[in-house]
């Protein structure tokens, strides 16, 4: 596997799939930006960031995590864990995504 | 009348053998007879197409003939159809990719024929059927008077029937003798082979690119049925129980000339040039079983008579192997004729249930052909192939799968009447949206159009995942009427989405000659008028609450492309052309 992401490497990728995906200017999003309110997501939106997510870190993420994020701060703290998750080789959750 | 069976089948292949075993179940005081030319037994990984199983085939296979722990034991579990579209030249992550993210509700399977056909064998012979192999059969003779029995003429003599079963494939003994073969709208040809090993569409990829990699969770991406789509074609990538792989290629004669690619040798140089990244992969691999089929398509204008005849699989008539429906239409012209001989040994057959039920099958078989032809040029692009897929798939879903999962072909004339009407409902929404994604390619000004990276077919949650996992949900008659009428509604909604799309991504200098070539009109049943269309340029949040959820999901699976000019404009432009176009046609008032 290459390199693991660094924290601004991972916030990086997350600006960019929100931004691509939401329609949003990339210098409006920064890491105090809640997700529900200063960026206008919903829980559809959610299902679809988490589903770009997995192709960076490879793992099925935990819903009751996942269900608790608020910030991009957040957000990249969750991708870094399961990008150290993964490293380790830990196990998937069992439960299925959140729909 | 005196017979030697009650039923003969004339063939035993997939479709013989799995009606032999269905009319043991269903019609057990039946005396059945199968005459096989072929002895046992078959080469496992056979020389034959059809390896591959969607959802109606596989509630038959698995439910209606009660296979399902014999098919999971035996045979592999399939993760649906994958499709990559893009430029078949660059590096295979860099190609839209369209297909399931994880295993399917409903399953699916990769069936190895040759395999399943040997087994079937000794099945049906434990069902006590007569299995007659080694046996062709020469002719087919009806009976003149509904008193007398048919006559099965084979090269061990003569034997009779009440009724008989044309089982016989591509030979279509009886479709020939009494001139039901009609010809397909859908002209393409094909050719495959086999290699004695794995070959998985991960291999494409180098290893190092994690993000393609790490796409497929579960890591079972190669349980799909792969197509690399080009212009015109497709290679098939089909993983087989016994370890080997089935590579086919198809081509739209109008693209590629078969006598490009009828041997092994041009086959070859045909993937090298078209599909160089597999051509890397199966590089010194040998090839077995080289087969072909060209101009493989035709259809029929009737399967089954109240004469006590029916043509089942490929003898009745044969699509397209891209959805992989050959084993579909063998279930639902099984399923048709056990219901007709159970009902003639019983006295009780209706000459109009037969009626009814031949005009729904060949309906069918006629809309699949619309679907599967003339698309040659929406190949390469993501965005079209996905939204095509899209609205295949809700329409199979909607309607054929929908009156196969809920038993509709078990009801009597006057339902069946009122289901085909429907039927023809679907069929002329499902031929507008086919010449709207067919005109929308050939006005596209890019080589290769839509998202990168995947698309979800379904994703999740969406509408059409819903139309999927509904598939399971058990209803009655008039549940399954009501169904199909909202169906039909949120269809209608998802072209005009289908619609919406295309007329942003062609923008004003293409919207009016779109318009133009597809007729379009606001007397076609689109919610072209209202809020739809008005709310489109609105900023993302606003829009989103505004759009029907179909709207949203179609964005969310295909991206966004924005107009150089707003929808309701670009739609003005296009019903405008269309109506200057028109004859005497009154301008539009929108």
């Amino acid at each position: 596997m290459a390199q693991r992401l660094d924290r601004d490497q991972i916030f990086k990728k997350v600006v960019e799939i929100l931004s691509d995906s939401f329609e949003l200017e990339p210098s409006n999003i920064k890491l105090e930006s809640t997700l529900y309110e200063d960026l206008d997501l919903d829980s559809i939106d959610a299902v679809d960031i988490f589903v770009q997510l997995r192709d960076l870190t490879g793992r099925r993420p935990d819903p009751e995590k996942a269900k608790q994020i608020r910030t991009v701060e957040e957000l990249v703290s969750f991708v870094e864990s399961e990008l150290e998750a993964a490293e380790r080789g830990e196990p998937e959750p069992e439960t299925p995504m959140p729909t | 009348m005196r017979a030697d069976y009650d039923v003969i089948v004339c063939g035993g292949g997939l479709a013989g053998l799995t009606l032999a075993y269905q009319l043991r179940n269903e019609v057990p005081d039946a005396k059945i007879a199968v005459i096989e030319r072929q002895k046992r037994p078959l080469p496992e990984a056979a020389h034959k197409v059809g390896e591959s199983s969607v959802e109606l085939a596989s509630h038959y296979f698995g439910e209606v003939l009660g296979l399902r722990p014999y098919l999971l034991d035996n045979h592999l579990k399939k993760n649906g159809l994958r499709f990559i579209c893009g430029d078949t030249q660059g590096p295979v992550e860099e190609r839209p990719e369209i297909g399931p993210s994880e295993f399917p509700t409903v399953p699916s399977y990769q069936l190895d024929r040759g395999k399943l056909e040997n087994d079937l064998r000794a099945m049906i012979e434990e069902k006590g059927a007569t299995l007659l192999e080694g046996r062709s059969v020469k002719d087919i003779v009806l009976a003149e008077s509904d008193d007398a029995p048919h006559v099965v003429q084979t090269s061990e003599g003569d034997l009779t029937c009440r009724w008989v079963v044309d089982a016989t494939g591509r030979l279509r003994i009886l479709q020939k003798k009494l001139g039901h073969r009609r010809p397909s709208p859908n002209k393409s040809s094909a050719v495959w082979f086999r290699v004695r090993e794995r070959v998985l569409v991960g291999e494409l990829v180098p290893k190092d690119k994690t993000e393609w990699h790490q796409r497929d969770v579960d890591q079972v991406r190669w349980l799909s049925t792969v197509h690399l789509m080009g212009k015109g074609y497709w290679l098939w990538l089909i993983p087989l129980s016994t370890g080997y792989t089935s590579i086919g290629i198809v081509c739209h004669d109008e693209h590629q000339p078969f006598t490009t690619y009828n041997t092994k040798e041009k086959a070859l140089a045909w993937i090298a040039k078209n599909e160089p990244r597999v051509m890397e992969r199966i590089e010194g691999l040998e090839l077995e079983d080289f087969c072909m089929m060209p101009n493989y398509s035709y259809l029929t204008d009737r399967f089954a008579s109240s004469q006590r005849w029916s043509c089942v699989g490929e003898a009745a008539a044969f699509v397209d192997p891209l959805y992989s429906l050959g084993s579909d239409f063998i279930s639902m012209s099984n399923s048709y004729t056990t219901r007709f001989v159970g009902e003639y040994l019983r006295g009780e057959l209706q000459h109009e249930v037969v009626e009814e039920l031949n005009q729904i099958y060949c309906r069918l078989a006629e809309d699949a052909a619309r679907t599967l032809s003339n698309n040659g040029r929406i190949f390469p692009h993501g965005d079209l192939m996905g939204a095509k897929l899209w609205w295949d798939f809700f329409n199979y879903w909607s309607f054929m799968c929908a009156h196969f999962f809920q038993g509709i072909w078990r009801q009597d004339a006057a339902t069946l009447k009122k289901f085909r009407a429907m039927q023809a409902r679907f069929y002329q929404l499902n031929s507008r949206a086919q010449t709207l994604l067919e005109t929308w390619a050939e006005l596209k000004a890019k080589p290769f159009g839509g998202p990168k990276g995947f698309v979800g077919l379904p994703s999740f949650p969406s509408t059409l995942a819903d139309a999927h996992v509904e598939l399971k949900v058990k209803r009655t008659v008039d549940e399954t009427y009501a169904k199909m009428e909202r169906d039909l509604k949120i269809g209608q909604e998802l072209v005009t989405e289908i619609l919406a799309h295309a007329l942003r991504d062609l923008g004003s200098d293409g919207a009016a000659e779109l318009g133009r070539r597809i007729g379009l009109s606001l007397e076609w049943d689109l919610p072209l008028g209202g809020e739809r269309f008005a709310v489109d340029d609105l900023p993302r949040r606003q829009r989103v609450d505004a759009l029907p959820r179909i709207a949203r999901d179609m964005e969310r699976a295909l991206g966004r492309v924005n107009g150089d000019k707003p929808l309701r404009e670009l739609l003005d432009l296009a019903l405008a052309a269309a109506a200057s176009a028109r004859p005497s046609a009154p301008q539009p008032s929108v």
